[in-house]
This record gives structure tokens, sequence and C-alpha cells, in this order.
């Protein structure tokens, strides 16, 4: 009941809330502001790539559209409250998607992963095209975030706000995952003919599911961009596209936290490492090559793994002749 | 009794290759309808645009006297249509009983708001575990679809599509990729859970004649993509035209 309602979850959050402040500060604890984010970016793209079953290539259009939307406001109506732009940026985000979901998905499979990606890559083309969106030099210089009525002027103010925020939105998708239309995601993922012929609206759940994804993507964009005061192409590149994914699968999509760990294990060996080298990238690559090959459901797949090994030979495989030789007990049962 | 379904002059063509060439069939409310024919003769393509999968490339199909040629599979679903597939189709990563719930969800034109959470409907899952325990499937609840074996998917899905109380019933293939006993079996057992549920109509396609003797009332003979002969169960077995199509139309 407890867990139906997502209590674990933001128990979980309120923790994280609470104690990454007492053991890191400063630059430390920006990571793991710029960690939440992720976090929220990784799940929202697994409502598509692994809930829904849709591959896209450009989930950084939604991404940057999230920072972009933010930034204009932050220019045109300063006043707004932070949590007001983030809303914005959100509906922008589903609006967009859904209108381009609703053409790019009469393709399917590689076809339509492509389309995600020329997507991006057309957005990413008139951040330079179109003058006010600053083309190379992007939007910078802090953004004043209201929160009630006043700005945030720290570190740890900009923590809470933004872990406040994953933490409602992933709740959302929580609650998302195990509503009905969570399970017709799964359907449809599963078998789009079978969910199909049980009444299931392919389509109309694919695009809503890429709505959601590119909503809440926009959100973590938006939250990155009051994070860092920045704004700018490399936001809407292919590189975070790639990234997103590579979040997922490290983290693995077979649980719902499977996402949020793979967003932290990103965004961490991405910063401790690029003091090291030059290009933190190549780590990345090497791990999801090591995980790939030994971990293919990602890392919170090794709890189950080491259970496994304790108990071997534990599939769930069934004798062939279960169901059908046994006398069926329809006439006993009176309906 | 009224006709529930009804084709009229449908033909399907792919790529100007004519699969089926104007069809009319009329079934009676709560008929059994069995369509056969040798591969090649059009059957699948004629149940696919049945239940909404091919749009015909002319002609008509009428539920209820109502044109739904232009509905899709779901849209067709929800009016009241379930399937089968010769392959099953399931939801492989989600249990059996999660199957079982879904299609019970999806079916008999429920009102389901998408924000429900999934223990609210607390009659769906009771009518799940109702039709589970009809189908002899409650002890396999708890597997994992994609773990089950080649008899119990096609028993999985059949209580998938009777579950949602369709007022039509199509069943392609019920015993395609079954060995001769466990055929049987499944016949058997598929004609004790139909028998229960008179008020459906049903259509099916079969090759297996024992089939379509226990199931079927009135049969359809196709080749070549229209219907060639068309009378009882035993009349078509016996009629030459049924054994010259069998043995291979150079046979006779």
């Amino acid at each position: 009941m407890l867990q139906r309602a997502g209590v674990p979850l933001l128990a979980g959050f309120a923790l994280a809330a609470v104690l990454m402040p007492l053991v890191f500060s400063g630059s430390s604890l920006f990571t793991w502001t710029t960690a939440a984010a992720w976090v929220l970016f990784a799940t929202a793209t697994s409502v598509l790539f692994g809930w829904t079953g849709l591959l896209s290539f450009g989930q950084a259009a939604f991404f940057g559209m999230g920072a972009y939307t933010m930034a204009l406001l932050n220019q045109e109506v300063p006043d707004l409250p932070g949590v007001a732009m983030l809303v914005v940026a959100a509906a922008v985000a589903a609006v967009v998607a859904a209108l381009f979901a609703t053409f790019a998905l009469r393709t399917s499979g590689a076809e339509f992963a492509i389309l995600t990606l020329v997507l991006a890559q057309v957005l990413w083309l008139l951040i330079y095209r179109v003058p006010w969106l600053k083309g190379e030099d992007g939007f910078s210089g802090l953004f004043q975030i209201k929160i009630l009525g006043s700005p945030l002027t720290s570190d740890l103010q900009l923590w809470y706000y933004t872990i406040a925020v994953v933490a409602v939105c992933v709740w959302l998708l929580w609650l998302l995952s195990g509503s009905t239309l969570g399970m017709a995601m799964r359907a449809v993922r599963d078998d789009p003919w079978r969910a199909a012929a049980l009444g299931i609206r392919v389509r109309g759940v694919q695009v809503t599911a890429y709505a959601v994804s590119a909503g809440f993507a926009a959100v973590a964009g938006a939250l990155v961009a009051q994070g860092q005061g920045v704004v700018s192409p490399a936001m809407v590149t292919f590189a975070i596209s790639g990234e997103i994914l590579v979040a997922c699968l490290i983290g693995g999509m077979g649980r719902f936290v499977g996402p949020m760990i793979g967003a932290v294990v990103l965004i961490w060996s991405q910063t401790m490492l690029a003091n090291v080298f030059h290009d933190s990238n190549v780590f990345v690559g090497l791990l999801l090559l090591v995980i790939v090959i030994a971990l293919p459901d990602g890392l919170v797949s090794i709890p189950a793994r080491i259970r496994g090994r304790r108990r071997p030979a534990r599939r769930a495989t069934v004798p062939s002749d279960v169901s059908v030789e046994e006398p069926s007990p329809v006439s006993e049962v009176v309906r | 009794m009224s006709a529930i379904l009804q084709l009229e002059n449908v033909s399907k063509s792919y790529d100007g290759v004519p699969a089926v060439r104007a069809v009319d069939l009329q079934v009676a409310d709560g008929e059994r309808l069995a369509i056969i024919g040798p591969n090649g003769a059009g059957k699948s393509t004629l149940f696919g645009t049945i239940a909404g999968e091919h749009r015909p490339t002319t002609g008509r199909v009428l539920v209820n006297g109502r044109d739904v040629t232009k509905h899709r599979s779901s849209t067709r679903a929800v009016a009241g249509m379930s399937r089968t597939f010769q392959v099953a189709r399931l939801m492989s990563t989600m249990t059996v009983r999660e199957n079982v719930f879904l299609a019970a969800l999806t079916g008999g034109r429920r009102g389901v708001r998408w924000w429900d959470t999934l223990r609210s409907h607390r009659e769906v899952w009771d009518e799940t575990d109702l039709a589970l325990a009809d189908a002899g499937l409650l002890e396999l609840s708890d597997t994992v679809a994609s773990s089950l074996a080649q008899g119990a998917r096609k028993t999985l899905e059949m209580a998938m599509a009777v579950v949602q109380r369709p007022a039509i019933l199509l069943l392609d293939e019920p015993t395609a990729g079954m060995g001769y006993e466990d055929a049987r079996a499944a016949t058997a057992q598929l004609k004790a859970l139909l028998d229960q549920r008179r008020d459906m109509t049903i259509i099916l396609t079969a090759h297996d004649m024992e089939v379509i003797h226990s199931l079927a009332e009135r049969v359809v003979l196709m080749a070549n993509g229209e219907v060639v002969l068309e009378g009882t169960p035993d009349y078509v077995a016996r009629h030459e035209t049924t054994k010259t199509l069998y043995l291979g139309q150079g046979a006779s």
C-alpha cells in the first residue's frame, strides 16, 4: 500500500535532501544538484525507452527546449516564480512532442529513432539561425530563481529546491507507472498487435508517452539551466541524447529506480574523471561496454544476480504439458 | 436471427496482387462459423479484414448494420470484437494474471480512466481470478508470459479473449502448432468453454477437420481468395470440391 503510493520513494528523496548537505558542500553539492536533475531526465527518458519501448535519439531536444524556455522566460518575465517557469517549460515541450509524435509515429522502430534525431538536430540548427536564441553564445548570467518571492542565493538553497522539484516529478512518474496508462504503455511495448486487439489505442498511448517523457525532460533541462545559470547549444547536442540513453542502460530499465541510479553514476563518473582524463566519455563508454556484456539488465540487476548465484536453476520454465493435458475445471465453476 | 457481421463485396490486394476477391458473407448473431481453405486461400487476410488489421481495398464491413470498414482494430475491440492469433500474442513481460487483468480491463466498454490505479479496479481483479480458474491457469498466475510453454500460451490468449466478453470472438487457428494429443485436449477444453457462452458469435479459421466438426455450425471454404463452398461441416467435408482442394488441384 505504502509502496504503491510511492512512500519509500519520497522518503528516499527526503533522506537524500537532508543527508547530502551534511556530507557534501560547495562544488560537490552542486554536482549532486546536477545529478538530481539528471535523475529526473533519466526517469523521463525511461517512460519512452523502457516502459513504452520507443527508442529516441533526440531526448536532448526536450531537455534543451526546457532550458531555452527557462532562459527566455527569465529574460522576458523575470518576476515569474521559478516553479511556474518549470511548468511552462514542461507544457511547451509536451505540446511540441505530441505534435511531432503524431506525425513521426507513422513510422516505427529505427525510422522513428532517426526522426527523433532529426528533430533534435533541427532545434540545434534553429538556435544558430534564429537571432533571439543567441546562437553559440547562448544565455548566461545567473538566473534569479524566485521561490516564494525571493531569489535563491546559495548552493544549499539550490539543492533543496532542485531535489524537491525532482522528488515531486519522479513521484508523479511513479504513480503513472502504477496506473492503467502505465500498464497500457508496457502492453504496447510488449506487443502492439496484441494491445490493439485488446482495444488499446496504440498510437495514442505512444504519443502520450512521448509527450510525458518530453515534458519531464524539459523540467530536468530547465532545472539544470536554473542551477548553472548558463544555457547553450551544448544542451541540445546529440551527446546529451546519447548520454541519457547510456544512463538508462547503465542503471537498467527493468526497475523503476534503474535509470535514476544510472544517472547518478553517469554524472559522478563524468565529474570525477574530468579532472583525471581529458575526455571522461572514454571511461563512460568503457563502463557501458562492461555493463552491456556482464550485466545486460544494468546495475539494478545486481541483487537478483547475487540471489540467483546462491540458488541456481531458478528459472520459471513450465513443463510443456501443464495446462493442456490437465482436465479443465470449466464444468466445476458455476458462473 | 439478425446478422451481427456482414461483409459486402470485400476485396483486398497487396501491391495489385489480389488476396481476397469480392467476398460476401453474413454471420448471424450467436452463429459459429469456420473459414477453411488451403494455404494461400485468403483466410488470414479475410480474418485480418474482419478484425480491422487490414483495410479492404474495396467493399464494406458491417457490425450490427454499422459500417466499421474504416475502424481500427482497437476501435473494433472496444466495440465488442476479441481475437486470438495463429501464434499466440501476449504481453511477454507481464505475468499470466496481469495479461488476463489487462484484457478484462480493456474489454467490455468499461469506463477506464487512464489515471486510475490498477488496485482500484478490484472487481476486475476478481473477474480475472475467475477467468484464470475457468481456463485452468490459476497455478500459473504469477508466471511471466514469456516463460510459458506453447500450449499454455494458447490457453492464456483464449482466456484473455473470452474474459473480454466479446460479442464476436475471432479464433485464428486455435490448435495451430500443437501436437495431435494436445490439439484434441485443447479442442475439448475450448468446446466446453464456448458452450458456456452461447451468446458469443464465433468465427474461426482452421485446418483441422476435427476442430471444425466440434466447434463450427457452418463452414465457408475459400480458394484463391474466393468463397467456393458453404454449408454444414459434414456437407463441406464430404464435398468433391473440398477433397480436390485439399489434395491439391492437380490431383484429380
